[in-house]
């Protein structure tokens, strides 16, 4: 047992360490059973001068860059559960390795919404979620979960608590520094608690199902379903070349409301199918579940929305140059699109790399390929930010506790 | 001042720029927190952001301490000047840059005032939610520095819920460009940390907006009850009844004389010991269909009356009295102390029970205005700031009530921010951890300190000197 690991069960236990590929290299991973097991992990990197790589079920770690050193994992999935949950105030603090899955039923059970929705198959946990700054399928109605997100509470480099905002739907005391943390990867501190605002489970739910020949076609029926369903929760398309593509609304809140909305849809774009309550729920997870990008390889097309439908026909036409197959789930409201690849080798890889570079948008890489990770841009290029983002990463973290180089700008 | 960095800062932003005139610098002194004033030393009006970096620059060359300055509406003295320090203000920047009406969103300059946003949207439909009380006066800029609320934030959300990207000048005049409006930012999210940060970091002199689709129907009913208590509790079911307002706000009965007898006057009742204003928007049958619930609601818990806006006059007339209402508390009290706390919605009856409790056992009068919906609590304190022995009790009473809501498990403020006025009680809420990061952060954007100095952080995490603006009295 390597040295590492040694000191690792000092402070979990035998049963609290366990091993973990990343980046291609064999790991040890460590599960602290509670937040000052955690910290004394930190604190033990620290004193070693070691990395640590914060995960939770890691669902997401092909969605970074290679980091330049990991020593072990840390793993929160033993920090698990509903800290404080009271249905009168519409909000919830729960433990960062708590399984999204988990927490969507305790809010449910309590007559809440839980946004971000996110894909949750593989374990996904809401710290995870946060940390990866994942915005669900909900997004067009909850917005994106930096929105939702009220605060965190963090252990630092230097193995001391950091409260960040609060469990409050309105503050502003203090700096928000958990605005750093979402999205952040990991980079600026270890993620132990997240609080949440939560939203009321609708009364009424419907799914309508519409089916178009092409992309253009689609994307002009999404359109008008967004402009008679101001209030959707989601409105998707999804298809692939040369096939059918389907173009979905969801729509939840108040029964008249939403009977209203469906009868607008309904006329707006013509037949198609519906279901509603429990059937349209299934429908709304069995698109979550289709977002998840782990496993293949993805490119994320983001921009503002009146830019994003001709950027996806540019991006599509160049896959298919290049004889790629693939999928796109699409949401014009919100102005992203996912192009995932059913089989990429590296060569081609770059060539859509090269070619996506000139869209015009951001474009983020997700499950490329391991030798590709380092080499191409997943993140999109630097920004005006970067400078000082570095030295935010330097400031809080100048030891390298927390990995480097795996976010925007290889922070 | 430097003569020659006075000299200097003319030719950058012409004479009309700069305020060196003892006269002309009084209305500087403070913010909306009057009791905390000092006279800055100079005043600079740069008239874009080219203009601003250049300032910041000779001022960074110079050592000076700066005070970024919007309309001055701020109420926790983010605003007020420092000793030594220039304050640098955005009244020259107001223009409405770009609105895209198809991907809803504006870029305007720092010093536009919130309500003018609005007004230049209306045509396309649209319109910025972030509503503050001052919004006839307020600055964009200031509302990025404070994260400002406002009553229809209970629907759509505080300032960083709409602020899609930023273009600062840096401590030393450096300018970082992130406005580009984009889904999701790039990385780490410099422009969420950088909203609410007082001043701290730097000054926005651009910012790029999310504009809101104007409703179709909007319905103000308000509410009329016996007592606060009620009120509140009204309130609770509501929100525990998963109903989806756009704005809970309640006046208690001091505050309603005092709109009734002010240019403001909205017809509320007099005899009332508290009216509730709830407002409703979306589509006709959303509308219609929430309306319903919350009267049902009102009358359960016992409203005495409903009365309804007909049309946008009457409802524009509702909402003058409840924003209108801290001007027409001039009325009552030569000097009002606006508290500003935030509780967690299910103990809102019990801790404006306290508020009224911790004035009363001070004998002082007390004025309530708060935004129910969010929890967000104003306790507006009368007194008269020429008398020292009220002004302390005044100011006992503004810290009880903060400890008092931090120990039901609120915060120190929902929208007015920490500035001067709560810097002492950063500790009720924050371990010396937790304020230790913040100065790390801080000490990123600002490693000289010089970017309002004394504000939001207590002395000893940031270890600087705090200049101490006078008080009145003193």
């Amino acid at each position: 047992m390597s040295g590492v690991a040694t000191e690792l069960e000092r402070v979990v236990g035998a049963d609290g360490v366990g091993a973990r590929t990343i980046d291609g290299a064999p790991v040890p991973e460590a599960r602290p059973a509670s937040e000052e097991e955690a910290r004394e992990l930190v604190r033990l990197a620290g004193a070693n001068g070691w990395t640590l790589l914060p995960l939770g079920a890691g669902t997401k770690l092909g969605w970074c860059h290679p980091a330049e050193r990991v020593d072990f994992a840390l793993a929160t999935t033993r920090l698990r559960g509903v800290l404080r949950y009271e249905p009168g105030d519409g909000t919830v603090s729960a433990a960062a390795g708590t399984p999204v899955a988990e927490l969507r039923e305790a809010a449910r059970a309590g007559g809440h919404h839980l946004s971000p929705e996110v894909p949750s198959a593989a374990g996904a946990t809401i710290g995870g979620v946060v940390a990866a700054g994942q915005s669900g399928v909900d997004r067009l109605r909850y917005g994106p979960v930096r929105n939702t997100l009220l605060g965190t509470r963090s252990i630092q480099a230097d193995a001391t608590f950091l409260e960040s905002g609060g469990q409050l739907v309105k503050n502003v005391t203090g700096y928000d520094v958990h605005r750093v943390h979402c999205g952040g990867h990991g980079a600026a501190g270890l993620l132990v608690a997240v609080y949440l605002r939560l939203f009321p489970l609708p009364e009424s739910q419907v799914a309508m199902e519409f089916e178009r020949d092409d992309l253009a076609s689609a994307w002009g029926a999404a359109t008008e379903a967004l402009a008679a369903a101001p209030e959707a929760v989601a409105v998707s398309v999804r298809g692939s070349a040369g096939g059918r593509w389907r173009v979905e609304a969801f729509l939840a809140g108040r029964g008249a409301s939403v009977d209203a909305e469906c009868e607008r849809v309904a006329s707006a774009l013509g037949s198609g199918s519906f279901a509603q309550g429990d059937d349209a729920e299934e429908a709304r997870a069995t698109l979550r579940e289709a977002r998840a990008r782990d496993g293949w390889p993805h490119v994320r097309l983001q921009c503002v929305p009146s830019r994003l439908e001709a950027a996806l026909e540019r991006a599509a036409a160049r896959a298919a140059e290049l004889g790629l197959a693939v999928d796109v789930v699409a949401h014009p409201g919100i102005a992203t699109a996912d192009l995932r690849f059913r089989e990429l080798d590296d060569e081609r890889a770059r060539a859509l790399a090269r070619s996506f570079g000139e869209l015009g948008v951001d474009v983020l890489w997700t499950g490329a390929p391991d030798p590709l990770r380092a080499e191409l841009d997943l993140f999109g290029p630097a920004t005006a930010g970067t400078p000082l983002a570095r030295k935010l990463k330097a400031a809080l973290d100048p030891a390298g506790v927390f990995p480097r180089g795996r976010t925007h700008g290889r922070i | 001042m430097d003569p020659a960095l006075v000299h200097e800062l003319r030719r950058v932003v012409g004479e009309r720029g700069v305020i060196a005139e003892p006269t002309r610098l009084a209305p500087y002194e403070s913010d909306g927190l009057a009791m905390l004033h000092r006279r800055p030393e100079l005043v600079v009006l740069p008239g874009s952001t080219d203009e601003a970096a250049r300032v910041m620059r000779l001022l960074h060359e110079a050592g000076v301490p700066v005070v970024a300055r919007g309309a001055g509406t701020g109420l926790s003295g983010g605003a007020t000047p420092v000793e030594g320090g220039v304050l640098v203000g955005t009244a020259r920047m107001r223009r409405v840059i770009e609105v895209d009406e198809r991907d809803r969103w504006a870029r305007v300059e720092a010093g536009l005032v919130n309500v003018d946003l609005t007004r230049a949207c209306a045509e396309h439909d649209l319109f910025y939610a972030p509503d503050p009380s001052s919004q006839m006066a307020c600055t964009i800029g200031g509302n990025v520095a404070e994260n400002s609320g406002g009553p229809h934030c209970f629907k759509h959300g505080n300032t960083t819920r709409h602020v899609l990207g930023l273009v600062i000048v840096t401590h030393d005049g450096e300018v970082i460009d992130l406005s580009e409006p984009r889904p999701d930012p790039l990385g780490l999210d410099l422009v969420g940390l950088f909203v609410g940060s007082e001043g701290t970091f730097g000054l926005a002199t651009e910012v790029t907006v999310r504009l809101v689709p104007t409703p179709a129907v909007t319905e103000t009913v308000l509410a009329v009850f016996r007592d606060l208590d009620a009120a509140c509790d009204a309130v609770s079911e509501m929100i525990a009844s998963n109903l989806e307002p756009s704005a809970l706000e309640i006046l208690d009965r001091l505050t309603i004389e005092a709109v009734e007898s002010s240019v403001f006057a909205a017809g509320y009742p007099r005899d009332a010991e508290a009216v509730l204003l709830v407002e409703c928007e979306g589509s006709e049958v959303e509308v219609d269909s929430t309306s319903t619930d919350v009267r049902a609601i009102l009358e359960r818990f016992g409203a005495m009356d409903l009365r309804t806006a007909r049309d946008a006059t009457e409802r524009k007339k509702l909402w003058a009295g409840r924003k209108g209402a801290f001007g027409a508390m001039g009325r009552v009290a030569p000097d009002l102390y606006v508290a500003d706390a935030v509780v967690p919605r299910t103990k809102l009856r019990e801790l404006v029970a306290r508020t009224v409790e911790i004035c009363r056992e001070r004998g002082l009068r007390l004025a309530n205005v708060f935004h129910a919906g969010d929890g967000n609590l104003h306790p507006n304190i009368c007194y008269d700031r020429r008398d020292p022995e009220e002004t302390q009790r005044v100011l006992e009473a503004g810290e009880l009530i903060l400890r008092t809501c931090v120990e039901a498990g609120g915060s120190l403020t929902g929208e007015h921010g920490v500035g001067l006025e709560k810097l002492d009680a950063m500790p009720f809420l924050f371990s010396e951890d937790d304020l230790r990061h913040f100065a790390t952060v801080r000490s990123v954007w600002d490693p000289d300190l010089r970017m309002n100095p004394g504000k939001l952080l207590p002395m000893r995490a940031c270890m600087e000197i705090r200049p101490r603006p006078t008080r009145a009295g003193e």
